[in-house]
């Protein structure tokens, strides 16, 4: 059998892979484990955001490396030095809020939420991947 | 519009005032109400309000935060809004909801009750302020 490992797949591609995972569970009516997906897309992406502020070369950060394992959305987002950024695009766009402030209750454990329904797994879906005012499309500048 | 209210590690009167504010604009909605309360999440240094309603599980989250953000906004200009990144809206249903719930019960009116470094049921709440909790 094939296997990969996934830390050897770049954090964009492995964000891309999460939404279409999450949409798949989507599909298939998994709405926790769409749930789990979609925010995992959004946490590949900050990281891709922290990682491409690290130079080729560079001696890694001890401190931002290991403050980069969290899974707290906005945490990551500050560690990035992308919050007063995203906390401004916010005021200015009213959609981009509205889908932050669904995006931001994302959990790691979203995935044991057994009760999780299709509502709550399809607003997160589009919170994070919705072309113009998505969370994803914002990060997409950045990473 | 005014400034969006200032969040963050000390629960302000200002704070009490406009989650009141909230919640009072809300019950002249069709949004029920089932329990709101201002709740420190210690790890992250802030507060939030949190509402609770069946209309997340019904509705969805995005259709409920709208209707907050809508409420928020033809509040009267002397109000001080509080932005929606500062609000959580969950179902009634959800666990943080029951736990206050077995803490105390207040009916349908709107209290204000401080519970500060409180344990229920095993899990410690820092520190919180309820409104409501049926």
């Amino acid at each position: 059998m094939h296997t990969f490992d996934e830390n050897l797949l770049d954090p964009q591609q492995l964000s891309r892979l999460r939404v279409r995972g999450a949409k798949a569970l989507l599909n298939a009516g998994n709405f926790a484990g769409a749930c789990y997906m979609a925010g995992y897309s959004v946490e590949g992406a900050i990281r891709a955001a922290i990682a491409k502020q690290t130079r080729r070369h560079d001696f890694p950060n001890k401190q931002l490396a290991q403050d980069s394992w969290t899974h707290d959305l906005k945490k990551l987002l500050q560690i990035a030095s992308l919050w007063p950024k995203f906390d401004l695009a916010m005021k200015e766009n009213s959609n981009l809020e509205l889908n932050w402030a669904i995006a931001k209750e994302w959990k790691e454990s979203s995935r044991f939420v057994l009760s999780t329904s299709q509502n709550q797994a399809a607003d997160l879906y589009s919170a994070c991947t919705a072309r113009t005012h998505g969370i994803l499309s914002w990060l997409k500048t950045y990473w | 519009m005014a400034e969006d209210l200032l969040v963050g590690e000390q629960l302000t009167q200002d704070m009490i005032t406009a989650g009141e504010q909230v919640l009072e604009a809300l019950d002249k909605t069709r949004v029920q109400v089932k329990a709101a309360f201002w709740l420190l999440l210690a790890d992250q240094h802030t507060w939030r309000l949190v509402m609770a309603s069946p209309a997340v599980r019904t509705l969805g989250p995005r259709e409920v935060y709208r209707k907050v953000a809508a409420v928020i906004k033809r509040l009267p200009p002397s109000a001080q809004p509080i932005g929606i990144k500062d609000i959580t809206v969950l179902e009634d249903t959800h666990e943080l909801v029951l736990l206050m719930r077995s803490f105390t019960r207040t009916g349908p009116t709107i209290s204000k009750i401080r519970m500060s470094r409180n344990v229920v049921n095993g899990q410690l709440i820092e520190d919180a302020l309820l409104y409501r909790v049926t």
